[in-house]
């Protein structure tokens, strides 16, 4: 069973994915207007491809247990482990839930709304 | 018009500054989750699957366009350029950063508005019908009442704890547009053989997990004792409502295991000890309340609009928009219209800042600066003159809200579901979507008629499926979408809670099912005139059940 770690950005509540590495921040913007703020540890991204995978319980629960750093320096909220399988190439989540959460709403056509949503979309 | 007065300036005001420091202290870190999680939903924000989501409450449903246009901007500003408006006549944001949420708050509190008690076990924003103070059926506008309510219950110490939510609506006409047999308190205005004012009291509906029609009990109640009465079923209902369980914690659950009679002798005994105290409404009071509700300067017209009627004959994309989307006006010459928010293949309830911005002008320009949202999650402009509708009504299609479904199959209500939303089990919006589509003709749908589909994405029931001629629930069968079809649900006067009809259907089955219903309902209804629901009633589930699943 695979399993990747998500949570939702404090300041965004943007989903976001455990990468397991240094990357760059998770939002700069969110860093650059809270300056004030311990920086958190950079190890979030927007992208479910960037994400960490963990193939065994034992790994997930230490990298999760490392992830919850994060909720203590208020990068992310809630981070919790889910069940991904491989879909051709790609990663993707098991459940219905997590797939919508990785890739946004499945219903908003509208030209202005869908170019304002990739904006933020991973 | 709604009023903010002084006292609640000064309590919002003070509400957005305490809020904003709660958040920079959520922020720098000295506010765990845990400990700001109550405070944030005191503020009507949500975490939601994607993003944060903040309701705003729309006092009985009445905006005035300057702050709709309010909430075009926040919309545009803070979010990504539009808005859903909800079955509580609300409005939601789905995607604003916590960071921002004290501007947002700020920006409405600059047009009287707020996102207090629009979540939390408390007394929530008090709904009422839509068309209030415009249909022509109405023994009297009920918002003065609302607005009373409103007064009382805000921030009210010693119900902003309760064991759950606190849902009250009230309806001035007999023909029940408000479903206030589903909330857990429905007020109808009504008179006294004097003439007098006065309520019927219902106590004990609602929907969710253990949908319940309300129990009347009280079939008058004097106006003045509106506060009293109140205050008496919430003061019974915090003591004894039930808190060891949230999913039994309503007060109709209450009432369910308590029995209305000992219920109601509970409350009338409280009742006895407050009535004729503080809480008993003075008439000069209720006159300076009402006089906020006071008609707009109505013209003296015909009845009839010969302009109006000549459009008709001319295009009869208007006539049928005429037909669907306007109600009779208490005065001649106008009428109530309803702007559908339901474009085939749109999002129930949803709206673009743009469009925002067109209502706003729309009720400027036609209907004394006044709109409504409907639980039916559409927006009503009140009071337009009949020899407007032509222009009012080009204008709506130039902005892509000209549909004319009001009251049709494809006017369906539909929680946000599983594309937003952390309860849901399944998607809502996409079977509305494609429901909608499948029914797009119009023609098809006059012939179908009067019909209500309802869809929520779980059994919270936030899109009503209770209580749908046709209500489809969306629950997770070992992780695939399923729905379960209900029928003969009803929220009038009639009120009926829908019987499940049989074993569900996949995503991809669901609309060829409800497509059976309906084609199962033409071939058996007596005459046009019978509807789907009067037809249901009258030969029951067996003819469905059988069309759908075959002979058992």
């Amino acid at each position: 069973m695979k399993q990747m770690i998500t949570a939702n950005t404090l300041v965004e509540g943007t989903v976001v994915f455990w990468s397991g590495v240094a990357a760059p921040l998770h939002s700069e913007k969110a860093q650059s207007q809270n300056q004030d703020r311990p920086s958190p540890p950079a190890r979030w991204v927007r992208s479910i491809e960037e994400a960490a995978v963990f193939e065994s319980k034992e790994q997930a629960e230490e990298a999760l247990h490392m992830a919850e750093e994060s909720v203590v320096s208020c990068a992310v909220v809630e981070p919790y482990l889910i069940e991904v399988t491989r879909l051709d190439t790609h990663l993707i989540p098991v459940r219905l839930r997590e797939r919508i959460r990785a890739l946004g709403p499945t219903v908003r056509s509208d030209p202005d709304v869908e170019s304002a949503a990739k904006q933020d979309r991973i | 018009m709604y009023r903010y007065d002084e006292f609640d300036r000064d309590f919002v005001l003070q509400r957005v500054a305490q809020f904003a420091d709660q958040v920079r202290r959520r922020l720098s870190g000295a506010l765990t989750e845990e400990q700001f999680r109550p405070l944030r939903l005191m503020n009507g924000l949500y975490l939601q699957l994607h993003a944060y989501m903040l309701r705003v409450a729309v006092p009985y449903g009445t905006l005035s366009s300057r702050q709709m246009r309010q909430l075009a901007w926040i919309a545009r500003r803070y979010d990504r350029g539009y808005g859903h408006f909800t079955t509580r006549q609300n409005i939601q944001y789905n995607w604003p950063e916590l960071k921002d949420v004290p501007a947002i708050l700020e920006a409405l509190a600059e047009v009287e508005m707020h996102a207090i008690q629009t979540s939390g076990n408390c007394i929530r924003n008090i709904t009422t019908d839509h068309f209030a103070g415009a249909a022509a059926d109405e023994i009297e506008d009920p918002r003065p009442a609302a607005e009373i309510l409103r007064q009382w219950s805000s921030l009210h110490p010693e119900f902003s704890f309760l064991p759950r939510k606190f849902k009250i609506a009230i309806t001035g006409a007999a023909q029940d547009r408000a479903a206030i047999r589903f909330h857990d308190i429905g007020y109808q205005l009504v008179r006294d053989a004097t003439g007098a004012r006065g309520f019927a009291v219902y106590i004990g509906g609602g929907q969710g997990r253990t949908p319940m029609i309300a129990h009347k009990i009280r079939s008058f109640l004097p106006e003045s004792d509106l506060l009293a009465y109140s205050e008496a079923i919430l003061r019974v209902y915090n003591r004894y409502g039930r808190r060891d369980n949230k999913f039994k914690a309503r007060i109709k659950i209450l009432v369910h295991e308590t029995g209305i009679e000992t219920l109601r002798s509970e409350i009338e005994a409280v009742f006895e000890e407050i009535q004729g105290g503080v809480l008993s409404l003075p008439e000069e009071e209720r006159a300076r309340i009402a006089a906020y509700f006071a008609p707009p300067p109505f013209e003296t017209l015909p009845a009839e609009s010969t302009v109006c009627v000549l459009q008709a004959a001319r295009d009869p994309n208007f006539a049928a928009w005429l037909r669907h989307n306007t109600f009779p006006h208490k005065i001649p010459g106008y009428a109530c219209v309803t702007v559908s928010l339901k474009p085939i293949g749109g999002v129930p309830g949803d709206a673009t800042a743009d469009q925002m911005e067109a209502l706003a002008a729309c009720a400027e320009r036609w209907s004394f600066d006044e709109l409504r949202v409907s639980h039916e999650q559409n927006i009503v402009l009140p009071h337009v003159r009949r020899n407007d509708l032509p222009e009012l009504y080009a204008t709506l299609c130039e902005g892509g809200l000209g549909e004319a479904n009001a009251g049709l199959v494809t006017d369906i209500i539909a929680c946000p579901g599983l594309d937003y939303c952390a309860l849901a089990n399944a998607r809502s919006i996409p079977i509305a979507q494609e429901i909608a589509r499948r029914f797009a003709k119009y023609d098809q749908q006059r012939d179908i008629g009067d019909l209500k589909i309802k869809i929520s994405g779980c059994i919270n029931a936030c899109g009503h499926h209770h209580v749908g001629h046709i209500g489809i629930l969306g629950v997770d069968r070992k992780g695939e979408e399923l729905y379960q079809l209900t029928l003969g649900g009803s929220a009038d006067e009639n009120a009926a809670i829908g019987a499940i009809i049989g074993r569900g259907f996949p995503a991809e089955e669901v609309v060829d099912a409800v497509e059976t219903l309906l084609k199962t309902y033409l071939s058996l209804r007596l005459d046009p005139s019978e509807t789907f629901l009067a037809t249901y009633r009258r030969i029951g589930a067996s003819p469905f059940k059988e069309a759908l699943y075959g002979a058992s």
